[in-house]
């Protein structure tokens, strides 16, 4: 037994300690050093979802039903595998719309609807009123373990203890407000308050594995040793089968734990109004699970313990956490544990009060002040210190009122029931959640009524059997249903008794709620507001302007005026001068739209968005436009603009369609008359040197008696013309080979100096005919090329050939030059002829091209030669151009890449 | 826009993890014996629930990566290059 210094300095110590931690964590964030900005306090933070509850129940659910307690963690774990879509989307929006509570995005979503976000709070209020008890019955209970109570019943005679739980609760609001509630500004994060609960997740954490570790290995031979033990217990053995589980009751619970992750007020507070940057939702979707895994890796081992070391049955076994290393001596062991308790009690407390007081300052006190209490008329005051002033007393008077739920209900009650109680009621928000980010539909009535609805059933279900059982009402109703109809039993609606209380109250509050909302939204109307909020709600990702929907005008002074008093002084001289208007400027003027909808949004983060809604509202005169007009435009607007942007993409997909096919018909037709021109002049061109040899042949086979010499002359041009012919039909075949892609090209690394020494060589004895000079210049070193041999060696005799042909003779002279430079090998072949006209330079290349008026005497060329030779340095890779003016020679000029192997070195 | 599977993919992981954690994967856990000395369902259960997480994990923190960008190939246009 501990006695109560130890206890009371422990615990005073502790708690002085999670302040000092707050404390320090703020000052950080003051100095602009924050400490919490991580992902890691940000799970730790959610990890607030072990409560006491988890620390003692959890034991105590497993003693009674072996794996039944792991559903309620096994939900998270689902819910959170999902947080980087949902939870994500929560904070994103929460963001945008400056959400402070659970009640206020309900609230927003459904067109800043007071009533809604009241009703929200009134449920969170009564739903979570068995939670609160929970802790302090906890804590109490702990408290008398240590001291030496082992049943832990308040009312076992112990007068000094009797009211220790009013003791904590009070204890726990004057914490609760010292943490949360000390910044003016209520829509600033809370940091200190998010790293206290950061320790306190390790704390817990640490003191549960510590106890699990000791109970295993110190009291029993390991987990295993245990296992075995409770197989051979007749007690414990069906606990570790299925025998004694229902799959639906199962189903549920974990259902009802994946909305109670997000949809409990705290885990709301800690998850997405407390999250400083989305991107720790992703850490924290595996990391969290991971802690709830390992918080819950002894809770079995503890269990069996407890109930093999007391198999009569005479210990509670919610009190097995501190009760077997009590037993054992190990005092020091005991503290531990029940600081961690202690911790996880405190911890859950704070964040828990701390959001309803929000909830209930935000959307139920303020809301009723501006309706019934012309606060917003009301002379300046400081505001701020009323919204402080009322969130302190909604602290106090939710513990108070836990205090009374404990007092009135909780004996009657193990922890894990009571917590479940809340759990359900806390699920009732799901379906207005969920809906209202991914059903656009989901209308305000609809949301409503279903709330209504979950409502009412888990108050007939739960609540009101809770209050029947420990004899505060009559329970008669709970054995015979209301007014004796037995289809109206709470534990048995329409007599369908399968499912344990909890799991029969989880299915039909859903089903009631959910049922409700789907039905009435589908036939009824949402208002404009609630359409734009719909909007922001389901697709909040998209990004958009700012603005809002103010028509009407308010003087800078008064938008002034309204900042101060909810915000201070300070800041809305800040907020007016980052629009401009500092320094009391243009205190007259009237104040854009930007600075309207920015001081709706500001006072959105203190009061919520219905009461900031009003506040604006109160001070903007004249004509407010209509948000149902500017919704009307809007609509129309949109969709006019949505239609005419998908004509415009239309009409420009078309265009490019019709630019594509416009090309695709010239080049066609061009092909074709190319094809045209093709035949023609292949026609003519063969035609031209037929006929000459036609005729020559008529007038040798006409005329016997034409003399010797002149038959000879005849037939050498007979022949002439048929090498030609020949000539002209080989060219022809190869072009139309190199252009239907049929020529065979034996491509292969070879020195360019070869092909044009074979030319050369070829063309010497021409070129000693016609009396023109030939002169090579080829560098001494080797110049290779990736080529066809007898392709380039074709194209230098063409080029050669054609200078050849239009120099003049005795004068004539031409340069043959090869040299590599750039990773480039060039081959110039330059002559001194008549040059071309510059007009027609670039034609050259062109099949059947003969430069008008440049007639060789040596014969005219087939038109070809420079055509085969372009396409086959193109082929190649490389380019051929030509330079020439008329008198000044014409100059050829190709570039070829250097093979690779080459140019490396 | 890239196409992004990782919402896909938690969704199917959840879909399933919670299948796999209700009751006929559950009857046909429990009742064989024990698996290092823990009871086949305990031990079913909480390797299953590390699976789950480390899954998660993976899935998660893969989307960091920068998301590849999948572009449409240049169309080209058919075209001659005749002189």
């Amino acid at each position: 037994m501990l006695d109560d210094p130890v206890i009371f300095t422990l615990a005073f110590a502790y708690l002085g300690l999670m302040f000092a931690v707050a404390w320090y964590a703020d000052r950080r964030a003051d100095l602009g050093r924050p400490l919490g900005r991580n992902p890691y306090v940000y799970t730790l933070s959610i990890a607030v979802y072990c409560t006491a509850w988890t620390f003692y129940g959890s034991v105590g659910r497993a003693a009674g039903g072996g794996v039944a307690f792991l559903p309620i963690y096994l939900g998270p774990t689902l819910m959170l595998a999902l947080g980087w879509l949902v939870l994500r989307k929560m904070v994103r929006i929460a963001k945008q719309q400056r959400i402070t509570s659970i009640a206020d995005f309900i609230g927003s979503r459904y067109g800043k609807s007071a009533l809604l976000g009241g009703l929200v709070t009134l449920i969170a209020l009564v739903g979570i009123l068995p939670y609160i008890a929970l802790q302090l019955k906890a804590v109490v209970l702990s408290f008398d373990v240590l001291h030496g109570q082992p049943r832990g019943s308040p009312g076992a005679g112990a007068s000094l203890w009797r009211d220790s739980a009013l003791w904590v609760a009070l204890l726990m609001a004057a914490f609760t407000i010292v943490f949360g509630t000390r910044h003016i500004d209520a829509s600033e994060r809370h940091e200190g308050m998010v790293c206290a609960i950061a320790f306190e997740s390790v704390v817990k954490l640490a003191a549960f594995l510590a106890a699990g570790v000791f109970v295993c290995w110190t009291l029993f031979d390991g987990p295993a040793d245990i296992f075995a033990r409770a197989e051979a217990n007749a007690a414990l053995a069906p606990l570790l089968h299925l025998d004694h589980l229902s799959g639906g009751g199962w189903l549920l619970l974990t259902l009802v734990s994946a909305c109670a992750i997000v949809c409990l007020p705290r885990q709301f507070q800690v998850a997405v109004v407390e999250n400083v940057d989305e991107g720790h939702v992703r850490k924290a979707s595996w990391l969290f699970p991971a802690y709830l895994l390992v918080i819950n890796l002894f809770v079995l081992p503890i269990a069996f313990a407890g109930v093999l070391s007391y198999p009569d049955g005479s210990m509670d076994p919610d009190t097995f956490m501190l009760t077997l290393p009590l037993a054992a001596g190990a005092d020091a062991l005991a503290l531990l544990v029940f600081i961690g308790g202690l911790s996880a009690a405190t911890g859950m407390l704070i964040v828990e009060t701390i959001a309803l007081s929000t909830m209930v300052c935000n959307d139920l006190v303020l809301p009723a002040l501006l309706r019934f209490g012309g606060l917003a008329a009301r002379a300046r005051g400081d505001l701020a210190g009323l919204l402080l002033g009322i969130r302190r007393a909604a602290i106090v008077a939710a513990l108070l009122l836990g205090y009374i739920y404990y007092r009135l209900i909780g004996e009657s009650y193990a922890l894990v029931t009571i917590g479940l109680v809340s759990f359900v009621a806390a699920a009732q928000f799901a379906p207005p959640i969920i809906a209202g980010m991914y059903w656009r539909g989901a209308t305000r009535l609809g949301a409503t009524l279903g709330l209504v609805a979950g409502f009412v059933t888990w108050s007939y279900t739960l609540l009101l059997p809770g209050f029947a059982r420990s004899g505060w009402l009559p329970d008669g109703f709970v054995e015979h249903g209301l007014l004796g109809a037995a289809w109206l039993k709470p534990y048995a609606l329409f007599g369908f008794a399968d499912l344990d209380p909890i799991g029969h109250a989880a299915f039909w509050s859903l089903l009631a709620n959910a049922g409700t909302l789907v039905a009435v939204s589908l036939f009824s109307q949402q208002s404009a507001i609630e359409r734009v909020q719909a909007a922001l709600f389901v697709d909040p990702f998209r990004e958009r302007g700012e603005g809002g929907a103010w028509g009407g005008t308010a003087t800078v002074a008064e938008l002034r005026e309204l900042l101060a008093r909810f915000l201070g002084e300070e800041q809305a001289e800040r907020v007016l001068a980052e629009h401009g208007h500092g320094g009391g400027r243009d205190g007259d003027d009237d104040a854009e739209q930007a600075l309207i909808a920015r001081v709706e949004r500001l006072l959105a983060g203190a009061v919520g968005a219905a009461s900031a809604r009003v506040l604006v509202a109160s001070t903007v005169r004249g004509e407010v436009l209509g948000l149902d007009h500017v919704m009307q435009i809007l609509d129309e607007t949109s969709q006019v603009m949505e239609y005419s942007r998908r004509l415009e993409q239309q009409s420009r997909e078309l265009e490019a369609a019709t630019r594509e096919l416009r090309d695709a018909n010239r080049r066609l037709q061009e092909l074709d008359r190319m094809k045209d021109e093709f035949v023609a002049t292949v026609s003519h061109e063969l035609r031209t040197p037929l006929t000459s040899i036609r005729a020559f042949s008529e007038i040798l086979r006409d005329n016997d008696d034409l003399p010797a010499e002149q038959r000879a002359e005849f037939l050498a041009i007979v022949v002439s013309e048929s090498e030609r012919l020949t000539r002209l039909v080989n060219e022809i075949l190869d072009l139309a080979k190199i252009e239907a892609g049929r020529m065979e090209w034996r491509v292969q690394t070879l020195d360019l100096r070869e092909p044009l020494e074979s030319a050369v060589a070829a063309v010497r004895q021409l070129f000693a005919g016609g009396d023109v000079a030939l002169d090579t210049s080829l560098p001494a070193a080797p110049v290779y090329v990736e080529g066809d041999r007898d392709r380039l060696t074709q194209v230098m005799l063409n080029l050669l050939g054609n200078a050849e042909k239009f120099c003049e003779r005795g004068s004539g002279r031409v340069q043959v030059r090869l040299e590599s430079a750039g990773g480039e090998a060039r081959i110039t072949v330059a002559d001194n002829g008549p040059g071309i006209p510059e007009d027609q330079v670039e034609h050259v290349f062109e099949r059947f091209h003969q430069v008008p008026g440049l007639d060789s005497e040596r014969g005219k060329g087939t038109g070809l030669g420079l055509a085969i030779s372009h396409r086959i340095v193109t082929h190649l890779g490389g380019h051929i151009r030509a330079q020439s003016a008329p008198g000044q020679g014409t100059t050829i000029v190709i570039g070829l890449p250097v093979s690779i192997a080459d140019a490396a070195d | 826009m890239p196409l992004r599977r990782t919402p896909q993919r938690l969704v199917a992981l959840t879909a399933a993890a919670a299948a796999l954690f209700n009751y006929p994967f559950l009857f046909l856990a429990a009742g064989h014996g024990t698996v290092l000395g823990i009871p086949s369902l305990v031990f079913y259960v909480f390797v299953l629930w590390a699976a789950v997480i480390a899954a998660v994990a993976v899935i998660a923190e893969r989307e960091r990566a920068p998301p590849r960008l999948t572009r449409s190939t240049p169309h080209d246009a058919p075209g001659t290059r005749d002189a």
